[in-house]
């Protein structure tokens, strides 16, 4: 048989080619359950039109809707649970359901850069959201004439990559978590309902009672969701803005570094418990 | 070095155990103080009945599981402290048909894992279209895994094992589960990996795959390395007993001891066939056992044991677990 | 000796189903918690988007569209329905699912047990555990805020049992789509998603243009809602809804009879192309 040259382990070259792999695996895994790609066209659109109808019957008598700003308030909450769900189910879960099926230990044998092959996955991930968001933006326009609007799209760029950054370091802790604790779905449903009633994404945390909102206060991406929206729709922000950014930002950059570092300390335990391959 | 060292290597897990709010810890020794070496250039067969260490010896050597003491090294990188470059010097393939992605074609799966083991591109591909050709995977590489048999994904996951052509080949059972024609495709490919100079371990509880196919062996049972060296030299040990194999009916544990209480008779080991517990065989590693035989059939007589089959044979890897735990290899 | 069936050892095996499918769920606690809290998550979501839209006049704007100013309850009576719909279709459809992922599904069908039996012991789990469901979210909620209430919750319970046994047949109905095309999970989300939106979860089905009315008129769980609102919170009597209830019974004919005929229909053909053993 033939020789086989591998390569130094690292340098770019060979991260961008994990990364690709990574990135192609994924995409053709998910291109090949139609279903799952078609269901997720159609649910997320559904949820919208869902809550916005529920909404409804609390908004001013003389209107049909609820008041435009609020529908716009709302669709970016539904791109936040997009996004986030990401971290929850794209990236946090993927990882034990590579465990189930029998391939996590598959993946660390590789010498392949762990983190690589997760924000391979992630971008496919990023891909796919950002069609679906385009795609029921544009239903929006057809069906509501709503139209989104972004007020300062350079600083809805920055904002943005601040709450993606975050959530790789969220969706690293989450995945190395689910591996540990394994009933995964209870977990991810609590954490994914308390973002959406914590983070102010779904409303303004002024609605909640003043003593929660101190906790929503204290979860980062409270304020991943404020910038983007300030952003786009130049909604106050709930700090003076300068210091939300800063803080924001130094807030994902943490997150980062903590999701790597216990990514890293789960998997080092499981090698001690021999538990990668546990179902 | 050798291309595998193995020193004092040792696992305990350590689980609970008891009702509900009142569990007791517990420590389970999994591999208790294994060494041996591999050169390049042989097939070093780990034997031995199910969970006696095998595979947590092959999990602690391709990194995936933290041993407690002891170590080992991949061609000088040691499992405890480099595992990046051990995974780099590491072809592993392991038990199980799911340790491949199902919606991922054939050839798919193998790029995928060509790219995280660092293979050039155009290696990749020429290696890739030889490896589907001589596993005669060719003609389906562009079809789902999830359609394939079960024969066709052992064939895969063994393609991807020696897929970046590493100096050290660990395979875990590799022939479990597949037909005749599949095994013997396996072993020769695994006989021709050896000629090219890899160090290759390979566990297995089929003891004639063992014998056929390992240059040596270490035969391991409850975390420890009992005997080890080649077949042959493994074998002669036991060839200064003769080795009696009696099938029969109504064979049970206690009138296997009792035969042990002959003088004559060195080890007993019985086998009752799962499926039909009423058939069984004793294997009796006997001291000059035409004299012995004629005892050993009347006591059996005596204790209704129905005997349908006497014969002398020569001795196997079996005998040589037999002789030095005294139970079989089945059990 | 070959086993011979009867009433007997049906009965023993609707048992055994019913036993396995109870200790499903107690060996899964988080889950079953899930179930729990999902409908009270829902509500304080839609109600947090509701003051933001509404403010200081929301509650108003909410009574002078639904008759009613008690939010809490008419949002839970809601999901509740939601909750329990969700739970008999996925309990009643996905576990098949799961049984085929397992491989256990071929165990299943090779004893000599009639798919009908299969299918009235998942249900039956579900009798109970939809019991339990509704009394531990609707009537912990109606007793806290309605002290009195206490024979309409027991009212709107019947309802909720003739309700049921159509609900039983739609799951019956993705138990055979499952056997055949393997992919529940996203088939079942959205389903489930449409029935919310259908069956005026958290709004009245009027708020729904008039074609759309039509297919909420052919789903249990419209009535189911519907009925329980007016009993609940419009002090309405069962006697006084019997054209609904009767609508009901109908529907009870129907769907089961349908469900279980497609179920068989799909599961023949399953067996054509092998598809009780794929995963």
């Amino acid at each position: 048989m033939s020789q086989v040259n591998s390569r130094n382990t690292s340098s770019i070259p060979r991260l961008l080619e994990e990364f690709k792999a990574a990135f192609l695996k994924d995409l053709r895994s998910y291109v090949r359950y139609p279903a799952w790609m078609v269901g997720e066209f159609i649910s997320t659109p559904l949820w919208f039109f869902f809550f916005a109808l529920g909404v409804t019957l609390f908004a001013p008598t003389s209107a049909n809707t609820p008041q435009e700003g609020g529908l716009t308030f709302f669709f970016f909450g539904f791109i936040f649970i997009i996004l986030f769900s990401t971290g929850v189910w794209g990236i946090g879960q993927s990882v034990r359901n590579e465990q189930m099926g029998g391939t996590l230990e598959q993946f660390f044998l590789a010498p392949a850069s762990r983190v690589t092959l997760i924000i391979g996955r992630w971008a496919r991930i990023f891909l796919t959201d950002g069609l679906i968001i385009g795609y029921t933006t544009l239903l929006l326009y057809v069906v509501g004439g709503g139209l989104v609007t972004l007020y300062d799209p350079a600083l809805f760029a920055f904002s943005l990559g601040l709450y993606e950054l975050g959530l790789i370091g969220f969706g690293l802790l989450f995945a190395g978590l689910t591996m540990r604790i394994k009933s995964y779905n209870t977990i991810s449903n609590i954490v994914f309902f308390g973002y959406m009633i914590l983070t102010g994404a779904l409303f303004p945390i002024s609605v909640i009672p003043i003593p929660i909102r101190y906790l929503s206060m204290a979860i980062p991406f409270t304020y991943f969701n404020d910038l983007v929206r300030h952003a786009a729709l130049a909604t106050p922000t709930i700090l003076p803005e300068a210091l939300e950014y800063v803080i924001a930002s130094l807030l994902s950059i943490g997150m980062v570094l903590v999701g790597f570092v216990a990514f890293k300390k789960i998997e080092e335990e499981a090698r001690v418990r021999g538990s990668l391959a546990t179902i | 070095m050798n291309p595998v060292e193995v020193q004092s290597l040792s696992k305990v897990f350590e689980t609970k155990e008891g009702p509900l709010l009142r569990k007791v810890p517990k420590e389970v020794v999994a591999v208790d103080g294994v060494s041996f070496s591999v050169p390049e250039g042989e097939i070093f067969g780990l034997l031995g009945p199910n969970g006696a260490g095998k595979t947590t010896t092959i999990k602690m050597l391709c990194t995936l599981i933290t041993p407690t003491s002891g170590d080992a090294f991949v061609n000088g990188f040691s499992v405890a402290k480099d595992q990046q470059k051990v995974r780099e010097n590491l072809g592993v393939m392991l038990t199980g048909e799911r340790t491949l992605y199902w919606k991922l074609t054939g050839r798919e799966n193998l790029e995928y894992f060509a790219a995280l083991y660092h293979l050039d591109t155009l290696d990749a591909k020429k290696r890739i279209d030889e490896l589907l050709q001589l596993l005669g995977l060719k003609e389906r590489q562009d079809m789902l895994v999830e359609n394939y048999s079960t024969g066709m994904r052992i064939r895969l996951s063994f393609a991807k094992a020696i897929l970046n052509d590493a100096p050290v080949l660990l395979f875990d059972e590799p022939t479990a589960s597949l037909d005749p024609q599949s095994s013997r495709l396996i072993r020769d490919v695994i006989r021709g990996l050896r000629k090219e100079g890899h160090a290759i371990i390979l566990t297995t509880h089929n003891m004639e795959e063992a014998d056929i196919l390992s240059d040596r062996v270490a035969i391991i049972d409850q975390g420890k390395i009992v005997a080890l060296g080649s077949p042959h030299d493994l074998k002669e040990k036991v060839k200064s007993s003769d080795i009696i194999e009696i099938e029969a009916r109504n064979l049970s544990d206690r009138t296997a001891n009792a035969l042990e209480s002959f003088s004559e008779v060195s080890k007993v080991a019985v086998s009752i066939d799962p499926h039909l517990p009423e058939k069984g065989s004793l294997r009796i590693h006997a001291e000059k056992g035409k004299e012995a035989l004629p005892k050993i059939l009347e006591f059996l007589v005596r204790k209704q044991v129905t005997i349908t089959k006497v014969s002398f044979i020569e001795p196997t890897l079996e005998d040589v677990f037999i002789s030095e735990t005294g139970r079989s290899l089945r059990d | 000796m070959p086993t011979i069936s009867g009433p007997r050892t049906t009965a023993r095996a609707l048992a055994a189903i019913f036993q396995k499918g109870i200790k499903h769920y107690i060996r899964y606690p988080g889950n079953f918690l899930l179930i729990f809290a999902m409908p009270f998550m829902f509500t304080v979501m839609i109600f947090g988007m509701g003051q933001f839209v509404g403010g200081s006049d929301a509650s108003l704007n909410f009574a002078a569209r639904t008759g009613t100013s008690n939010v809490l309850v008419y949002e839970i009576l809601g999901s509740a329905v939601w909750m329990i719909s969700w739970v008999v279709v996925e309990d009643v459809g996905v576990a098949l699912r799961d049984e085929q992922m397992k491989g256990t599904l071929e165990q299943n069908f090779l004893a000599p047990v009639s798919r009908l039996t299969l299918l009235i012991g998942l249900s039956l789990t579900d009798v109970v555990i939809t019991t339990i469901v509704f009394f531990g979210v609707a009537g912990v909620t109606i007793i806290v805020t309605m002290p009195a209430a206490f024979l309409t919750l027991i009212q709107a319970f019947l309802v909720l049992l003739v309700g049921l046994i159509p609900l039983f047949g739609i799951g019956f109905l993705f138990a055979g789509f499952v056997v055949r095309f393997k992919e529940p999970y996203m088939f079942t989300q959205i389903v489930n998603l449409l029935f919310a939106t259908l069956t005026g979860t958290y709004y009245p089905v009027t708020l729904l243009p008039y074609w759309v009315q039509l297919l909420s008129g052919a789903l249990p769980q419209t009535y189911v809602i519907e009925d329980m609102r007016r009993i609940v919170l419009a002090n309405q009597t069962l006697v006084s809804l019997y054209g609904s209830i009767f609508i009901l019974l109908a529907l009870a004919l129907a769907y089961p009879t349908f469900g279980y005929v497609v179920f068989r229909r799909l599961e023949k053909r399953a067996s054509v192309t092998g598809e009780f053993s794929k995963y």
